[in-house]
């Protein structure tokens, strides 16, 4: 087994280092050859110095590296080996424990899924408000994709954009709240899925709310034009 | 605006491949994938119970959500 090891996985891993290191070391033969030459001797000592340095080092770190991995080897072997302790008892508490967790995971999926599907009724009901002030066809399916209109009538914005935006807004803030009130519930373990999902909340937020100043602002200001 | 808009993009597409993550990681793929289809459906009936709708038929929902996946542009709240 440990030949095989050395053969197939130490020996060939080791060996581009090896060259690398045999070049390394020519090289700077060479160098202190010519330096003794041209009788620049404190560079000719300096690389020779250098060369028993990257000598040992290479020896050392080599040294080390083949131990490491015949140390992984066997404490891999090792745990192969290593009877499971416990028997039944043991064995249903961790099923058990499994099932649990894989509750809690369905659980913050569902409660995903539902912001997801909230995220969608305020995108459907903000896209549905701009067709009909922009006169235009509804937007594209796509989960976030802000369609590209035109609103020229500040009559149609105050009628359409700005209660929708209102109505996005206060969807948004209902589902932080209902968010937060999650998040006391989920572990550490599966907590990524969660916390991006807080991001993305606060990035609608944002947005919706700037979209919302600047509908405002186009209804009462007529100087501006918006696209 | 529109960094405003990629950055929402961003954050969503983040949420679902961590949420996909998840999903995968609890096996509530193929081919157990009924059943993700299913919270699905629940979670879209449940938001659509909180604006007055009706719940919709699961063949209805799946039809429009692979649609929704595959890039197709539809409604569930109407």
């Amino acid at each position: 087994m440990i030949v095989g090891l050395m053969a197939f996985y130490i020996v060939p891993r080791l060996l581009g280092i090896i060259i690398g290191i045999i070049i390394l070391l020519g090289l700077m033969e060479l160098v202190s050859w010519a330096s003794y030459n041209l009788g620049i001797w404190p560079v000719g000592a300096l690389f020779r110095v250098l060369e028993w340095v990257v000598f040992i080092s290479a020896g050392v770190w080599m040294w080390n590296y083949v131990m490491n991995v015949l140390k992984a080897h066997k404490a891999f072997q090792e745990m192969k080996m290593r009877p499971v302790r416990g028997g039944v008892a043991s064995e249903a508490l961790s099923e058990s424990q499994l099932a649990s967790k894989r509750d809690e995971a369905i659980s913050l999926i569902r409660h995903l899924q539902k912001m997801l599907a909230y995220q969608q009724l305020s995108m459907e009901r903000y896209n549905g408000a701009a067709a009909l002030a922009s006169g235009s066809p509804p937007g594209s399916g796509m989960a976030v994709e802000r369609p590209l209109f035109s609103v020229q009538s500040r009559t149609l914005v105050s009628q359409y954009m700005i209660p929708a935006l209102e109505y996005k807004i206060e969807l948004i803030c209902s589902m932080k709240d209902e968010h937060e009130q999650v998040g006391q519930l989920v572990t550490e373990e599966i907590r990524r899925p969660y916390d991006e999902m807080s991001v993305a909340i606060n990035m609608m937020l944002e947005r919706a709310n700037l979209q919302y100043q600047g509908f405002t602002s186009f209804e009462q200001n007529s100087d501006l034009a918006w696209i | 605006m529109t960094r405003l808009d990629q950055a929402e993009f961003a954050a969503v597409t983040r949420t679902v491949q961590s949420l996909n993550g998840l999903i995968e990681k609890v096996g509530l793929t193929v081919p157990s994938s009924d059943e993700w289809m299913e919270i699905n459906h629940q979670v879209f009936n449940e938001v659509r119970g909180t604006v007055g709708l009706p719940p919709i038929e699961e063949e209805d929902f799946r039809s429009k959500y692979l649609q929704g996946l595959s890039g197709g542009y539809v409604r569930f709240f109407e």
